[in-house]
């Protein structure tokens, strides 16, 4: 009898074992954790350079379907990000005759409920047409087809 | 007796519903409106300023936050010409952009957003201020 309660015992505790074992690998994640509802509101991180107030005017421009919010305690998602600018030297300006910046930018958007990355985008403009606002509504184009994709 | 209580009711249902769909709407930019203009770089706040009231923009502006609907908050650039662009492509002209944001200070939506980029600049900061606030005109305009 004591033989068997003990087997059992061991049984279960290998079990739980091998469960917890297998569970980050099989996790297998919902959909709607990476899910950005169409008027879901957004509020954006300040940005270096300002560079937060190009996103909302792309998006603005772009039509992205999200409701912008200047305070994080009413958002749903908050996006961060990063930008880098190079301006044309000389020798660019001499021999390409091209004044033009290159752009360089990267964005994340979370999920404020589920702390989930739910997109993030790179963009890189050599000889940017309008520097900044090139990159941002590259952003705000690429998440917009994200939201637009279900 | 009963069954028009219950139309009534039925129909005061439906109407209640119908009205909180459309005050859940965005929120959007008003003519009359007040709006503070927050401090920027380079002092872009007064250009905009001047551009604001040059292009008539039915926007009242006003000093203090606390007296305000709306507050605009933006961001600018300014690329001067460099010696090779003077002797090589003969401009002395700057490389602009700049950037706005107005936000509907009650519900914390920004109900509009603009940004600019002017190559060669004819007059610098007040170019890129006066697009600006033609497009706030243009926008205010379509909410008439």
């Amino acid at each position: 009898m004591l033989r068997k309660a003990l087997v059992g015992i061991v049984m279960v505790l290998s079990a739980a074992a091998l469960s917890s074992a297998q569970t980050p690998s099989n996790v297998v994640r919902d959909e709607s954790d990476t899910h950005i509802p169409s008027a879901a509101r957004l509020y954006i991180a300040p940005i270096e350079g300002g560079y937060d107030i190009y996103l909302a005017a792309a998006m603005h421009k772009k039509e992205v379907p999200l409701t912008l919010v200047t305070d994080k305690s009413k958002a749903d998602f908050e996006l961060s990000g990063v930008t880098e600018s190079e301006k044309a030297g000389w020798a660019k300006t001499i021999f390409l005759a091209s004044t033009a910046t290159n752009e360089q930018a990267s964005i994340k958007i979370v999920n404020l409920k589920t702390g989930t990355i739910v997109f993030g985008y790179n963009v890189n403009k050599s000889n940017s047409a309008r520097g900044k606002q090139s990159s941002s509504e590259a952003c705000a184009k690429h998440l917009k087809e994200k939201i637009e994709a279900r | 007796m009963l069954r028009k209580a219950v139309l009534v009711a039925v129909s005061v249902g439906l109407m209640a519903s119908t009205g909180s769909a459309q005050s859940s709407g965005k929120t959007v930019l008003k003519p009359g409106a007040k709006v503070f203009i927050n401090t920027m770089p380079d002092g872009f706040e007064t250009f905009l300023k001047s551009a604001l009231s040059k292009k008539k923009v039915p926007l009242t502006i006003v000093d203090s936050r606390e007296n305000a609907d709306l507050e605009m908050t933006g961001a600018s650039e300014t690329q001067k010409a460099g010696a090779a662009k003077k002797i090589f492509m003969g401009s002395w002209q700057s490389d602009e952009q700049a950037t706005i944001s107005i936000a509907d200070l009650k519900s914390g939506e920004i109900v509009f957003a603009y940004s600019v980029n002017k190559r060669n600049s004819v007059h610098g900061k007040q170019s890129t201020a006066e697009a600006c606030a033609v497009h706030i005109k243009d926008e205010l305009e379509k909410t008439k």
